[in-house]
């Protein structure tokens, strides 16, 4: 188990990473399931492979995505752990939104039903 | 999990009355209070003005909860959007220095109603925040998480 303090600086590193949209596409590609060399990172992003490698490494340095050697090339993925972090988050505002619209419809049903 | 969904949040949902009935419940201050469960001095929802609102039913910790909306578009019928820093907060907490993120309800014709949809965005700015308190608040629901499991496993 990781200290308070060791695990707030992880997170910190983990949004930051997230708060590039570069990044973030990225990590949407990643998060389709299947690992991807650089290459493949770079074709249809409309980015250089120099800068997808500059930002798979502050994805790694975020523990977001790690790279494995198989063959020639290195493969990519995500991390899906240190993902389920951010969903927390928005999960807890999903669910206030759908109390709030669950209200607002029971207000105005309510009355009409009346 | 679609990593899609981590800058924006979206929600639907159907309404069986006349659309002119909803945005009267949407955005006239008394009826927003019914449905929001929240209280204000505010007399209406303009674009541009700053509101204040209290929470009428209690947080995890009995605490008032406040929030702050900044009323970006009032479109009769069709849209009504504000910023504000999502979550829950207590009421001396300064959230000034945080990044804001985007409300837009936005009203159709439907089928038997009105279709109301939800969407929050901009939760990446905030994400990219390091003072933002979502990430404490989030540490804290992961930490908690964790203590509950070590205890559970010993």
């Amino acid at each position: 188990m990781s200290s308070p303090r060791s695990t707030e600086k992880a997170s910190a590193a983990l949004f930051a990473a997230l708060g590039d949209e570069t990044r973030l596409r990225i990590v949407m590609r990643l998060a389709q399931g299947e690992s991807l060399s650089i290459t493949e990172l770079a074709s249809g992003a409309g980015i250089t492979r120099q800068a997808v490698t500059k930002h798979l490494h502050v994805l790694a340095g975020a523990g977001i995505a790690h790279g494995s050697r198989s063959g020639r090339e290195r493969h990519w993925s995500l991390d899906r752990r240190r993902m389920e972090q951010a969903r927390a988050f928005l999960d807890r505002i999903s669910v206030q939104w759908d109390d709030a619209l669950a209200r607002l419809k029971a207000v105005v049903e309510g009355e009409l039903s009346d | 999990m679609a990593a899609s969904q981590l800058n924006k949040i979206e929600r639907k949902t159907l309404i069986r009355a006349p659309r002119s009935r909803v945005w009267r419940a949407l955005t006239t201050v008394p009826e927003f209070c019914k449905w929001f469960s929240a209280q204000t001095g505010a007399a209406a929802f303009e674009p541009g003005v700053r509101v204040d609102l209290v929470s009428t039913y209690e947080g995890d910790n009995c605490e008032k909860q406040t929030f702050l909306m900044d009323i970006v578009d009032v479109v009769p019928e069709h849209r009504f959007s504000w910023r504000w820093h999502p979550g829950s907060r207590k009421p001396d907490e300064d959230l000034s220095a945080e990044p804001m993120t985007l409300v837009e309800f936005s009203l159709e014709d439907a089928e038997g109603g009105t279709l109301v949809t939800v969407v929050e965005t901009g939760f990446e700015r905030l994400f990219a925040d390091r003072r933002s308190r979502v990430f404490k608040q989030n540490e804290e629901g992961w930490a908690f998480q964790m203590a509950s499991l070590e205890r559970y496993l010993q």
